[in-house]
């Protein structure tokens, strides 16, 4: 519940009539590069499965990937088909052939500088993403737009989400994943609330939004994440819990993959 | 084992007490109660000394006192803090009673304020130490922000105990966490005591008697948290002459209105507060929307039937709303009931018992789109217990007492109307007893001697009444476990023993030393550091563990300079065991489960406490500085590694002074220094599916900036009209505007995406206020 949180912090701002923002400078300790593994199997076709491959940088470096070039990659289905994820680009992996089936287990292998990675991710059953509005969202004295993806939650226990929102084809960075604890068998209708004001939805704008079905692994990845590691934490800063087995942080997940856009009226 | 430890523990200390039996010459004893002259209000701690002797004793928190000597003709001291002094003359051949009332020490018509009667060093005599006593008199004068008079912000200025946050009421005591504060108003616990996220405490300031904390060695008498105590009382309401009094100021108004129902034998109290901010907030288009205020109400009666019984009722609430947009609402608060009855059985023993109730529930709506959704927790206790204080002889002093107290907790409970999507859930209720009997003697064996034994043996009863889980190290749950309400799902039993020495040196000067053990079986669970009033409190389980600590502390007090100044110095260990923490990426919301998303370990904390007070003259204050090291030690938290807690702040320093200019205006200023907060900042960072994520690598490695600030306040007394007094009161909150760091954030560069940006928030920068108060 972040909401609860950012309301919390308005409280505090409002309390702190006199709150202000600055820049500042902070020496920050620096940690030896670490993998990133940043991969997932999608039940599309045109997204296909790829795996990027990174090492961690400076804080106070820009925000561009440093690759990791060189790595075999790859990820059996099942006990089954061993598919391999050529280089592509600079740290990036692929393999269009590799369209994942829900029900199906991904066991990724990367080894890389003579380390061995491991990680596996079953693929959830799709729920289906029936659609996407745009409301009015009232926020601090104006009303803004914000998008509801509407889905109705399969009845029993175990069903994840993780969306995605891309304006004009740039991706939003705020990270939505819900599980389903509380709405369970419902039909879902929470609208997706952007938290930076330069990402304020204009007439014209044309929303994507991607939903993931994702297995536990991925929903814990993403929701601690969200939790803990945005750089305005919600919680005491920590690293999002990673399903990867081996020296590196990251996630892998076989999720599925549904996409639907709308034009902001 | 523990039983035995107890019988041990009960048997080694009658025996104490009977050995000094022995002695045996017939004694009287004088006894009575001491209130104050102009409002009858019962005076706490008010020193009876027997003049060149050691006796000596002081009086209870129902202004009740007892001492019993062989016969001879004596001069009784009788003192308080701010009161002129008075002195008897007793000719003691039979048991008397003696009930003084002390006027108010006249400071307007010398201007100046009395040097205090020696007796009043509280530090140098008896055994307690590691305690800290205010009462709202001496912190009138004392800037805070808003102009808001607040104790919980003005104990912070005291050493051993730090602030929460920039404006903030809330404390944390000796390395102790928020939650391992006991903090009681009328023996009520008080489960959040904060307004508006911190910034306000609960208690108006106006109702307020006083405050005792106990930073370590609490008297047996206390007990169910780790850190410390805060024993607040509130005002029994004046029995000679109505009053009406109150305050305008600049976010609140309070008014306070007390009497006698019969005059010198009963009162009542009634105190209310308001804040306003939120109607200034209004008047902006943009807000209008928007509350965000917060009331409270005290009230109190006491009676007298007849001469060996007293009856006070007392009771608070307190309320906070915040409503957003019509969008959000988040409603919560405080209720608390007290019912006391004094029973004096004989000059030697007084028994008080109290019936006590507290409630703190929160309330959280959310309305967006066809979903309307209600979040509601509460926790509740019932309370029962005595409290028999017995003057064995002038050398001995025993009190003794047992309390039960009985737990409700509604841990969540979500709501949602019929076109939400999310499904209606209860989680169960928990039940618990959590019992305690205790016994501790005070003994003055010479003049220069005191120690006081006791100990405390408490109890936890982890009722039924729904289902219970064992989980594995990795927080999964193995099976559930459905119990009766009846059924006892888990029993706790601790031994608490609680140990204090003071020696006098010579007349000045004295040293004390004390060891306490603490056991703690409720638990606030916290994601934040501030106070959110969301934050959950749970009950020890069969997976949550009773919190102990044991605490040692050695002291040094001293008053120089004809008793002006006083030089106190305090060191202290202290170690937990049991202390909570939650995993990472806990989801703690409405988690039936808390106990699978926790981590348990251990706790350290050590330092030294230095103060320096003036206590007499135009000028009076003090400079306080603590020296400490704060640490924790959780499985699966910083490599199972000792680490740096939030609150661990190597120095922390505040200077305090108030000066008397004329009759009509009084000057204060303080000034206050702290290392910064022990905090985690990203050590790299990387990208996953085009976010930016932020690496960590240990727990609480870095610090945010130090903290300083300077406030000025000024007192100023207008014309008296009849029996119409006025004041006005200005302050300067933050004098030279520093930019305290409040939150440090990472985030992408709004232009330059590509580009990391650390911004610092602060809150407040000068802040000015004005408040009127006024009593007729």
């Amino acid at each position: 519940m972040k909401k609860i949180n950012s309301i919390i912090s308005i409280g505090i701002l409002l309390c702190g009539l006199a709150g202000c923002e600055k820049v500042t400078d902070l020496d920050l300790n620096t940690t030896t590069p670490i993998i990133v593994v940043d991969g997932q199997v999608t039940n599309n076709s045109a997204v296909g499965s790829i795996v990027k491959l990174s090492y961690t940088n400076k804080v106070k470096s820009d925000n561009s990937i440093v690759p990791l070039p060189g790595a075999t990659v790859t990820i059996q289905e099942d006990n089954g088909t061993v598919y391999s994820l050529p280089e592509v680009s600079n740290g990036v992996y692929k393999n269009e052939n590799l369209v994942g089936i829900a029900g199906k287990t991904y066991n990724l292998k990367v080894v890389a500088n003579g380390i061995t990675l491991t990680s596996s991710s079953k693929m959830p059953a799709m729920v289906n993403f029936d659609s996407l509005v745009v409301e009015d969202f009232p926020n601090f004295g104006k009303t803004v737009k914000v998008v509801t993806p509407f889905y109705n939650d399969p009845k029993g226990r175990g069903n994840n989400y993780s969306f995605f929102l891309f304006k004009n084809g740039r991706l939003i960075k705020d990270v939505f994943a819900y599980d389903d604890s509380f709405i369970d068998g419902k039909k879902v209708t929470f609208p997706l609330i952007y938290s930076r004001e330069e990402d304020e939805f204009k007439k014209g704008d044309i929303i994507e939004v991607v939903m993931n079905c994702i297995d536990d692994g991925n929903y814990k990845y993403w929701f601690s994440f969200s939790q803990s590691s945005t750089g305005s934490p919600q919680a005491v800063p920590d690293n999002p819990i990673s399903n990867i087995k081996g020296h590196a942080i990251g996630v892998f997940g076989a999720n599925t993959y549904q996409k639907r856009n709308v034009i902001v009226p | 084992m523990t039983i035995r430890k107890t019988m041990k523990a009960v048997l080694l200390l009658s025996l104490f007490i009977s050995a000094q039996k022995v002695a045996g010459q017939k004694k009287y004893t004088i006894s009575g109660s001491i209130k104050s002259k102009n409002n009858g209000e019962s005076i706490i701690g008010a020193s009876i000394k027997v003049l060149n002797s050691n006796y000596g004793t002081s009086s209870n928190e129902y202004g009740f006192y007892s001492i019993s000597l062989i016969p001879d003709t004596y001069q009784l001291v009788y003192s308080a803090i701010g009161k002129t002094p008075d002195t008897l003359s007793i000719n003691l051949v039979s048991n008397i009673e003696k009930n003084i009332s002390l006027s108010e020490a006249n400071y307007e018509l010398t201007g100046v304020i009395v040097a205090s009667n020696k007796s009043l060093g509280r530090s140098v005599t008896g055994s307690q130490m590691s305690i800290e006593k205010l009462s709202m008199q001496e912190t009138r004068n004392i800037p805070v922000i808003f102009g808001e008079k607040d104790l919980l912000k003005t104990i912070q200025l005291l050493p051993g105990i730090k602030t929460a946050g920039d404006g903030n009421s809330g404390i944390f005591v000796r390395g102790g966490s928020a939650d391992q504060n006991q903090i009681i108003l009328d023996e009520a616990n008080i489960y959040n005591a904060a307004h508006l996220f911190g910034f306000f405490s609960t208690f108006n300031s106006d109702a307020i008697k006083d405050i005792a904390v106990y930073k370590g060695g609490m008297p047996a008498q206390y007990g169910g948290r780790l850190s410390s105590v805060l024993d607040v009382r509130m005002n029994e309401g004046n029995n000679q002459n109505t009053n009406v009094s109150g305050s305008l100021g600049l976010i609140s108004a309070k008014l306070n209105v007390e009497g006698p129902i019969q005059k010198n034998k009963s009162s009542f109290l009634i105190t209310g507060r308001r804040t306003y901010a939120d109607m200034f907030l209004r008047m902006d288009e943009k807000y209008k929307d928007n509350q965000l205020y917060f009331y409270d109400l005290n009230a109190k009666l006491n009676y007298e039937l007849g001469k060996k019984n007293k009856l006070y009722v007392s009771g608070y609430f307190g309320k906070d709303v915040l409503n957003y947009n019509k969008q959000f609402g988040l409603f919560w608060g405080n209720g608390t009931g007290t019912m006391r009855w004094n029973h004096i059985f004989n000059s030697r023993l007084f028994l008080n018992t109290s019936l006590i109730f507290s409630n703190y529930n929160y309330e959280f709506k959310v309305k967006n789109g066809t979903n309307d959704i209600r979040i509601f927790s509460q926790i509740r206790d019932w309370n029962l217990k005595q409290d028999y204080q017995y003057s064995i002889n002038n050398k001995n002093n025993l009190r003794f007492g047992w309390s039960a107290i009985y737990h409700i907790i509604r841990p969540g409970e979500i709501t949602g109307n019929a076109t939400s999507s999310i499904n209606d859930k209860i989680q169960d209720k928990r039940y618990s007893y959590e019992s305690a009997f205790y016994a501790s003697n005070v003994y003055k064996p010479s003049k220069n001697l005191s120690i006081t034994l006791g100990s405390r043996l408490s109890g936890f009863n982890v009722m039924g009444g729904g289902s219970f889980f064992n989980i594995d190290d990795a927080g999964n749950i193995i099976d559930t476990i459905k119990y009766a309400k009846e059924e006892i799902v888990k029993t706790y039993c601790n031994l608490e023993p609680r140990v204090s020495i003071g020696y006098i040196l010579n007349a000045n000067t004295s040293i004390k030393a004390a060891y306490a053990r603490n056991a703690q079986y409720m638990h606030q669970i916290t994601n934040s550091n501030g106070s959110n009033p969301l934050d959950k409190w749970a009950s020890t389980s069969n997976i949550i563990k009773p919190q102990l600590s044991n605490q040692f502390s050695l002291g040094y007090y001293s008053n120089i300079f004809l008793n002006t100044y006083e030089f106190t110095a305090e060191a202290y260990y202290k170690e937990m065991e049991n202390v909570l923490d939650y995993r990472n990426g806990a989801d703690l919301f409405l988690n039936e489960t808390v106990e699978a998303q926790l981590l348990f370990g251990k706790g350290r904390a050590y330092g030294i406490e230095f103060m320096l007070k003036k206590k007499a003259g135009k000028l009076t204050g003090w400079i306080s500085y603590t020296l400490s090291k704060t640490e924790r030690k959780i499985n699966g938290i910083n490599n199972n590694e000792w680490y740096n807690a939030t609150q661990d702040r190597t120095h922390d320093m505040s200077i305090v002074g108030i000066y008397q200019l004329s009759k009509k205006w009084t000057l204060s200023g303080n000034f206050v220094f702290y290392t910064g907060s022990a905090v985690t900042f990203p050590s790299g960072k990387y990208q996953v599916n085009g976010q930016t994520v932020y690496y960590y690598n240990s727990r609480n490695a870095d610090r945010m900036p130090n903290y300083h600030r300077l406030d000025f306040g000024a007192t100023m007394q207008l014309k008296k009209f009849k029996k119409w007094t006025k004041e006005l009161v200005f302050s300067l909150y933050n004098v030279y505007g520093r930019e305290n760091a409040f939150t440090i954030n990472f985030r992408d560069n709004k232009d330059n995406p590509n580009v990391t940006e650390i911004v610092q928030t602060s809150l407040f920068r000068w802040v000015p206020s004005i408040s009127y108060n006024f009593k007729f």
